[in-house]
């Protein structure tokens, strides 16, 4: 790509591969599989990435996120040699957020060391909780002990921005189960944490176990309970929310995940990677065998491509900018709609009326209940 | 000439559905090559999708076949279609009076149905030539000596030397050919006396006009005559006669005997009914052929566009229905809670089914419909009666001296281990048991007096789950009858529903409104707010559920900035509430006008 000038670029590298597949998990994952197609796995990205088309040199590389999958779950050096790419083939600031996805129970103080001499200074642990019965009822490989341990390992190596994912709304939590877990991972000292509810897809085994009326899922005025509840406890405890799912020490928030809420170009490298650039939207196959394939072939074959049109970039820019705890700036809604603003603000004032917006002078943003129902409010904004 | 009737047997095959019929029409037009196997579509009578989805025959398709019997001749068997279910009886009766005998279907496992009986009765009534077969012989579970003694038991026919035949496995089909020669009478009829021609089907072709399928029963038209409809007094000049070989062959000249078409560029079905006789306008045939009746709906009910805008739409597909079916009326109406639509009327559910599927299947089009109705008689206190269908029509109940309404008699046959769960079920229509003929040792058929206003209410899936799908229901008008009705109305968030309304039993009204309000609240999404849906009598509310108000809506997390998914999900939700419709500010799913159609009453 030729013109890419005086850009900022977030950078998302796809690990397929986990030790074992957990119960909730509709991700583009395998687990067992064997060494070989890891390491061809890996090739394939390198030279996707080798392969990627630019010759300007006037951009830079801000955050790059290695996702999974459990990337932890595969060799370092391979981790590193990934890295090696990137760095090779982009322009990557001094600052740049260098995340990396982990699991307790694949990570040791070597490995640790390695991320680090490979560039990563921010990791994010999915841990979802601390009750070890509940680990093993979602499919966690992992229990409590090995959860801390994690993090231990990870405060030794002087890894300053460490992330957790927690999960509520798991079958059989009450209010005090979530809680203790929020509890506990505040008592870790991290830095950001990012906490979501459990969601039924299809095409996993809490589906069919939901299907056969094996899994009970919590009444919606439970669940959001818990989530107004665990609001409030980060809140006292200096964690601030600064999207639906997301919550730091101010200064922490996610860079790579920002950009997705305000519509920043990034590129996804590896199987079913997504992209976003130049108002275009696209995805690598799904299938490790086929990507693998086209790599080696330097074929482009793409599981989807959208170009945005106006009217999609404003709805974009809505939904996403939305999900902020700050909302959207006027000035902002004002240039992306171009000043045809008018009917975008009587569909606003209808959800103030509602009580699913707040707006003053200068910005919109949801409330408590509009979070609740983002939902509705996005398919409101849809004309 | 009368050498030339010699050689021409008019029939049909009856059937109960599911018994063959089609796989042996099929075969007996393989048999006499009128077509290769290969040429063939599997069931090429009934060539509606539908129709082959449903394994029911709906229009109707004749077919020539020309055979070489073992007697050495060459014969013509006009094989003339019938439709399989009681919604049609009529049709039935229009096709078997064009034919000179029957081939009955029986299968060899299941043996007599309410439906063969029906179907028998309607053949003697023609005074047919009836040829038992008996089918599905390759079955483990036949037994064709058990139901041939069946058929002489309890229909009374001759069956012993009955072909036992498998039109799936295509084994002893010469024998039928050979016994519809043998036994079924050629054609008598004059081929010099008044034209006299049965219209047993018609339908409406763009190049030609109505073309309508007929049999001259006496003298014999051509190209260029001057015929008239004895029944609707229209006359037209004839373009085209022919015959069906299959697809349509233009001859000559259709004599007494043959069966064949007839295009005269008649304008509208309406001129060219089913059963109508045509006669030449100058020397006309005295009397008809008799048996004609002006169909008349039954059934009733509201299609309305699921999407304002196709109103329009909606009128020019059932214009288009209805040119190929006479029985399908409709006029426009207007509701407070759909806006406008039609009032249609049917001959029964199954035609109310089969209309609304063609409405979305064929023409594409998104349609509410509501609850089926039948009419009734509202007798008022100044002495006048109005017939009205349309529950938000009735009159004030102050204005009521009495209402009426229809009953049927049904005939329902059985295994005898369910009658208690029938007559039990019957019982909970409002039904009355007339009398129970045992037809053999383990099978009886029941006698009842049923409301049509109960019987339009999924009474046949009930019976069919009730009695494991062995029951077989059918029925017909028998009168008017003075009962104690009310309309039962619905309220969502304390506005009544108009397309909810319905006319109920006094005494059945508590449960049927209990059972509604309880489906509504299933389908009903959560709002913002509470929403309350009653049943109501008059300003009595009967029973009341809550639909709670809507706590949670929102997506988890991204992965890997797949923004593309999450608004797929956005997309897919927003096509979700187009759907539906805005009763004040409640979104009604159509699903939730389905729920009426549908009332359960298995618990």
């Amino acid at each position: 790509m030729n013109n890419i000038k005086n850009k900022k670029l977030g950078l998302y590298i796809h690990i397929p591969f986990c030790i074992s597949k957990c119960y909730y998990c509709d991700f583009c994952s395998y687990a067992n599989q064997n060494e070989l197609i890891i390491e061809a796995y890996c090739k394939a990205v390198i030279k996707e990435i080798m392969d990627f088309r630019n010759s300007d040199t006037d951009y830079s590389v801000d955050s790059i996120y290695f996702g999974g999958g459990t990337p932890s779950s595969i060799k370092a050096e391979w981790i590193g040699d990934i890295m090696e790419a990137i760095y090779k083939k982009f322009n990557v600031d001094e600052g740049s957020e260098n995340t990396i996805e982990i699991n307790p129970g694949t990570l040791n103080e070597s490995k640790a060391g390695l991320y680090k001499a490979s560039g990563f200074n921010r990791v994010s642990v999915g841990i979802q909780s601390f009750d070890d019965e509940m680990l093993k009822k979602i499919g966690r490989i992992h229990n409590k002990k090995e959860a801390i341990t994690t993090i231990n390992t990870l405060s030794k190596l002087n890894f300053r921005n460490i992330s957790i994912d927690l999960m509520f709304n798991l079958p059989g939590q009450n209010q005090s189960m979530a809680y203790d877990d929020v509890e506990k991972a505040l008592s870790l000292g991290l830095s950001h944490l990012s906490y979501y509810s459990l969601k039924i897809e299809e095409n996993t085994p809490f589906y069919l176990m939901q299907q056969k009326g094996e899994l009970k899922i919590l009444p919606d005025e439970i669940e959001r309970g818990i989530y107004h509840g665990a609001i409030e406890i980060m809140k006292k405890r200096g964690m601030n929310q600064y999207e639906i799912s997301n919550f730091s020490i101010p200064g922490y928030e996610s860079r790579h995940n920002l950009k997705y809420w305000n519509r920043e170009e990034y590129l996804g490298f590896g199987v079913s990677a997504h992209s976003f650039i130049e108002e275009k939207r696209y995805a690598n196959v799904n299938e490790v065998d086929r990507y693998i394939n086209n790599v080696q072939k330097s074929v482009k074959e793409y599981a989807l491509f959208e170009k945005l049109n106006d009217k999609e970039k404003l709805w974009e820019y809505l939904i996403l900018g939305l999900r902020k705890i700050e909302g959207i700036k006027i000035q902002d809604l004002n240039e992306m709609a171009k000043g045809k603003t008018e009917k975008i603000f009587e569909i606003f004032l209808s959800l103030e009326k509602k009580g699913l917006v707040e707006m003053n002078t200068e910005n919109i943003r949801l409330t408590m209940l509009g979070m609740d129902l983002s939902n509705m409010v996005f398919v409101e904004l849809m004309d | 000439m009368l050498n030339r009737k010699n050689y021409i047997r008019n029939f049909s095959i009856i059937a109960h559905i599911d018994h063959g019929k089609s796989t042996l029409a099929d075969r007996l037009i393989e048999k006499t090559g009128l077509l290769t196997h290969r040429e063939m579509k599997e069931q090429i009578l009934d060539n509606m999708d539908l129709e082959r989805e449903r394994g029911i025959t709906i229009k109707l398709q004749t077919i020539r076949l020309v055979y070489k019997a073992k007697d050495g001749n060459e014969y013509i068997l006009n094989l003339i279609d019938t439709p399989g279910h009681v919604d049609f009886t009529y049709e039935v009766s229009r096709s078997l009076a064009a034919c000179e005998g029957a081939v009955l279907v029986v299968d060899a496992a299941q043996g007599i149905e309410a439906q063969t009986l029906a179907n028998v009765y309607l053949a003697l009534d023609q005074n047919l030539e009836i040829v038992p077969v008996i089918n599905k012989i390759d079955l483990p579970s036949a037994r064709p000596d058990e139901i041939k003694t069946e058929i002489e038991d309890v229909i009374g026919l001759e069956a012993h030397d009955a072909p036992l035949i498998s039109a799936k496995e295509g084994i002893n089909i010469e024998d039928v050919l050979e016994a519809i020669v043998q036994k079924i009478p050629s054609p008598s009829g004059d081929e010099n006396g008044p034209l006299k021609a049965l219209v047993f089907d018609s339908y409406y072709d763009s190049y030609k006009g109505v073309v309508a399928y007929i049999r001259v029963k006496e003298g014999s038209v051509k190209k260029g005559d001057m015929i008239q409809m004895m029944a609707t007094k229209k006359s037209f000049e004839v373009v085209e006669v022919g015959i069906l070989a299959p697809g349509q062959l233009p001859v000559e000249q259709l004599q007494a005997g043959d069966v064949g078409y007839l295009a005269a560029s008649i304008k509208d079905v309406k001129n060219c009914r089913v059963g109508d006789t045509i006669t030449q306008l100058k020397n006309p045939a005295t009397e008809a052929i008799p048996g004609y009746k002006k169909v008349i709906s039954m059934v009733y009910c509201g299609v309305y566009p699921a999407d304002g805008e196709d109103f329009n739409n909606i009128r020019d597909a059932l214009e288009k229905l209805q040119v190929n079916d006479a029985s399908l009326t409709f006029e426009p109406e207007a509701s407070v809670a759909l806006g406008f639509g039609f009032r249609c009327g049917f001959l029964g559910l199954l035609h109310l089914e089969i209309i609304q599927q063609r409405l979305e299947r064929e023409f594409d089009l998104n349609i509410i419909t509501t609850a089926p109705s039948v009419i009734y008689n509202i007798y008022k206190n100044d002495g006048t009666m109005v017939k009205i269908q349309n529950p938000t029509n009735l009159p004030s109940p102050s204005e009521i001296d009495y209402m009426e309404e229809p009953i049927v008699k049904a005939n329902i046959m059985t295994p005898s281990e369910y009658v208690g769960a029938i007559m039990e079920l019957c019982q909970n229509r409002r039904g009355t048991f007339k009398n129970m003929e045992y037809m053999d040792k383990t099978r009886v058929i029941l006698h009842y007096m049923l409301p049509l206003n109960e019987v339009i209410y999924d009474f046949f899936d009930v019976l069919k789950s009730k009695t494991r799908g062995y029951a077989s229901l059918d029925y017909e008008l028998s009168g008017y009858q003075a009962s104690k009705l009310v309309k039962l109305d619905i309220l969502i968030n304390a506005e009544l529903v108009d397309a909810f309304s319905m006319i109920v039993h006094e005494d059945k009204a508590y449960e049927r409104g209990r059972g509604i309000v309880e489906k509504l609240k299933d389908v009903i999404p959560r709002h913002m707010f509470v929403i309350p849906i009653q049943a109501a009598i008059g300003s009595k509310i009967i029973a009341r559920e809550t639909v709670r108000a809507m706590r949670k809506d929102v997506l988890a997390k991204c992965y890997g900035g797949d923004i593309s998914r999450k608004k797929k999900l956005l997309e897919k939700q927003k096509e979700g509430k187009k759907k539906m419709r805005q009763i004040g500010s409640v979104d009604v799913p159509q699903e939730a006008f389905l729920t009426v159609l549908k009332f359960d009453d298995h618990k």
